[in-house]
């Protein structure tokens, strides 16, 4: 589970830069879809921060 | 309830509003956080819970294994609605699907008359000469590799110079692949040309592939706006219907 998990989180990064790839490339974007893209980013950011704030992130070693 | 270990997340900070510049800096923050979080993840921890505030102000527990499902899921979603948004303004989408990342390569390519639609809406408006060419080399990659690929991408090759490397590529793969097979019919082939160049098949194709898109995609408008013309119709499925005729000539 752990090596899946892994596998999505490098999924979502390759998803966010094709998204973004595509941005750089269109010459106007519509903004309602920058605004979706604030919010995958935003939302990762805050669970990011949780994850980080939690218990796990700060173990060394075995728990 | 848990007890909260960080103030209230504000609605703002799950909706950001930011420029492209700090939507740069933030992509690479958040993903570089990530991959120090996973990489310093083990099996134990992923059923840790944690406690926090959501937007609305409420105390939750998760754990760390469903947060980090969660953020995959909720990604996608709205990845979903961003391209659909591209789609709707006239813009290319960048299809992100997992399969796509799995494989390595745009998940964007499809046999059948849909991907050359998809493929069609990569090509800017007022931009019929490249989409022409764009459903051909379509044509010729996903639906009938073999035996149009000289002739047709022969056309693509003087026309287009974007296209000349895949068209010249094409072009080497089919010829190494059929070449004796060519030569000895290369009377048929041109009978079927053209044959089917003024036959009621181009007629009974183009109706088929016509009906095929607006099932498939759901508006004869979205259709008419992105195809520009039935000229570009027609040339995808005079490719086609030489083919086929051609392989069943062959066979």
């Amino acid at each position: 589970m752990l090596n899946e998990l892994r596998r999505l989180t490098d999924h979502a990064h390759w998803a966010d830069t094709v998204l973004l790839d595509a941005f750089r490339a269109a010459p106007q974007l519509p903004d309602e879809a920058v605004r979706e893209y604030c919010h995958v980013l935003g939302a990762e950011e805050v669970w990011l921060s949780r994850l980080n704030k939690g218990p796990p992130a700060r173990m060394s070693g075995p728990p | 309830m848990a007890e909260p270990t960080e103030q209230r997340t504000a609605r703002s900070d799950v909706w950001p509003t930011l420029t492209l510049a700090e939507i740069e800096v933030l992509h690479g923050a958040v993903h570089a956080g990530y991959a120090s979080y996973v990489a310093a993840l083990n099996v134990t921890a992923l059923d840790q819970s944690l406690a926090y505030i959501n937007s609305a102000g409420r105390s939750f527990e998760t754990s760390v294994r469903d947060i980090l499902m969660h953020v995959a899921l909720h990604g996608q979603y709205h990845r979903g609605k961003i391209n659909l948004l591209l789609r709707q303004a006239g813009l290319a989408p960048a299809p992100t699907d997992y399969i796509a990342f799995v494989r390595g390569e745009p998940a964007a390519v499809r046999s059948g008359g849909r991907s050359v639609l998809f493929l069609h809406v990569h090509v800017r408006l007022g931009n019929r000469i490249l989409a022409i060419h764009r459903m051909i080399v379509a044509g010729l990659v996903l639906r009938q590799p073999v035996l149009l690929a000289p002739h047709v991408c022969l056309v693509v090759l003087l026309a287009t110079f974007e296209h000349a490397i895949l068209a010249g590529v094409v072009v080497l793969a089919d010829v190494f692949s059929v070449v004796p097979r060519v030569r000895m019919r290369a009377g048929t082939l041109l009978r079927c040309f053209f044959r089917l160049r003024f036959g009621v098949e181009l007629l009974v194709a183009r109706v088929v592939f016509v009906a095929a898109l607006v099932i498939g995609h759901g508006s004869i408008s979205v259709v008419g706006r992105n195809i520009g013309s039935l000229w570009a119709i027609d040339s995808y499925v005079a490719v086609s219907s030489i083919a086929t005729r051609c392989r069943a000539a062959l066979a």
